[in-house]
């Protein structure tokens, strides 16, 4: 269930563009996980790390695995 | 993240991955916002930004025809300049210079150029109007204005994309290109020491030279890199003679950056400036964190009388016609 809400969050906060500039500056995963977190409570949505750390490893494996 | 997304929100993300699903073209993009192109390639600049969390939560996928869109939204971007090269013959050190000024963008043989270029021998159905049109797009996404610095954009070809030149031709007719070359025994030795990838028997890159599996298997390694070379040699020389395409042998590199490159790119740069692009060729173009030395003499220690053989044959004679069209070049200009 969490994960479903992170995904609904990621899709809301892609069209907030003040949440995105406040997420691009969060270089570091840990304050990048935090924030996220953060903006997701504030907006209703309910998820925790490790959610997002399984959504950047599902990433991250795509990405490498759809090199051209 | 799904394919609906509104193009709009794409500035300051770039396309990075081009590739094929049941459903169609599809582009992976990452987000560089003002973040420069200043690495050697930009596959290394990518490798580095996807380590971003932000790159790694967020990764919009659209259809190929965002390209489209983009350019809709954001505007069609004219490259100044295009480079093609020999391989290891100083192309680099010309982007790296373009790139040591915020006001010039310079797209180092980027994988997601190559995978257009390579679109219609993967799957048939698509139409070269169609092709060159993705073409546009993908330059126009690579090049856009994402500091409102950029002026010039500069792209950087892989050495064998020479076969694609009546295409690229095509698609940016009135955009000036060199072709960067050097005696044929010193790329040879460095193909020697460590072969591109295209100058692999059997790699994907190397299936576009068409060779048979017998000459792939049989071949010596010094006669394989030497026909490649010639395949690409010839092709830049009918560039030279059909399109304009302009000749630069490495040994008038740094100094034809002002005398001949930039006069045929038309793009012009203040004292300041030009002392800002020389001082990047004090490192290695290819790796930064080191001083350039020049390599000649050591390549030519090198050869062996293989190399020497597979040149002399196959090699000599085209470096030989390269200087008479160089010259004749100069001579017009």
């Amino acid at each position: 269930m969490s994960r479903e809400n992170l995904e609904a969050f990621r899709d809301l906060v892609w069209e907030d563009e003040a949440a995105l500039n406040r997420l691009r500056l969060a270089t570091e995963r840990s304050g990048f996980e935090a924030l996220l977190i953060e903006l997701g409570q504030a907006a209703g949505y309910e998820f925790d790390r490790s959610d997002i750390s399984l959504i950047m490893r599902e990433n991250h494996l795509a990405w490498l695995q759809r090199w051209a | 993240m799904g394919m609906n997304l509104d193009t709009r929100r794409l500035r300051g993300w770039l396309p990075v991955r081009f590739h094929m699903r049941s459903t169609g073209l599809e582009l992976d993009w990452c987000y560089l916002g003002e973040q420069r192109l200043t690495d050697p390639f930009f596959d290394d600049t990518i490798a580095r930004q996807l380590h971003y969390p932000f790159n790694l939560f967020f990764q919009p996928r659209t259809t190929i025809q965002t390209l489209a869109e983009f350019e809709t939204h954001f505007g069609r971007r004219q490259p100044a300049g295009l480079i093609y090269h020999w391989s290891r013959c100083g192309s680099t050190l010309v982007t790296q210079m373009f790139a040591a000024l915020e006001r010039n963008t310079a797209v180092s043989e980027a994988s997601v150029i190559d995978a257009v270029l390579r679109c219609r021998r993967w799957q048939g159905g698509i139409q070269e109007e169609q092709q060159i049109e993705w073409l546009r797009g993908m330059v126009s996404a690579l090049g856009q204005n994402r500091d409102n610095a950029d002026e010039n954009v500069f792209i950087k070809f892989d050495s064998w994309h020479v076969i694609f030149l009546p295409l690229l031709q095509r698609a940016f007719p009135r955009v000036p290109a060199i072709f960067v070359y050097r005696d044929p025994l010193e790329i040879m030795a460095s193909q020697m020491n460590s072969r591109a990838a295209f100058m692999l028997p059997g790699t994907p890159d190397a299936l576009v030279f068409d060779f048979s599996t017998t000459e792939m298997v049989e071949l010596s390694p010094e006669q394989y890199i030497a026909r490649v070379l010639a395949a690409i040699g010839r092709l830049a020389l009918a560039g030279a003679r059909e399109h304009k395409l302009m000749l630069l042998n490495y040994h008038e590199l740094p100094a034809a950056m002002e005398t001949r490159i930039a006069p045929h790119f038309g793009v012009k740069f203040d004292r300041e400036e030009w002392a800002t692009m020389h001082a990047a060729t004090v490192f290695n173009a290819k790796n930064p964190a080191l001083k350039f030395s020049g390599d000649t003499e050591a390549k030519r220690r090198a050869a062996t009388p293989e190399m020497l053989n597979a040149c002399a044959e196959w090699l000599d004679p085209l470096y030989s016609e390269f200087e008479a069209v160089r010259l004749e070049q100069i001579g017009t200009n």
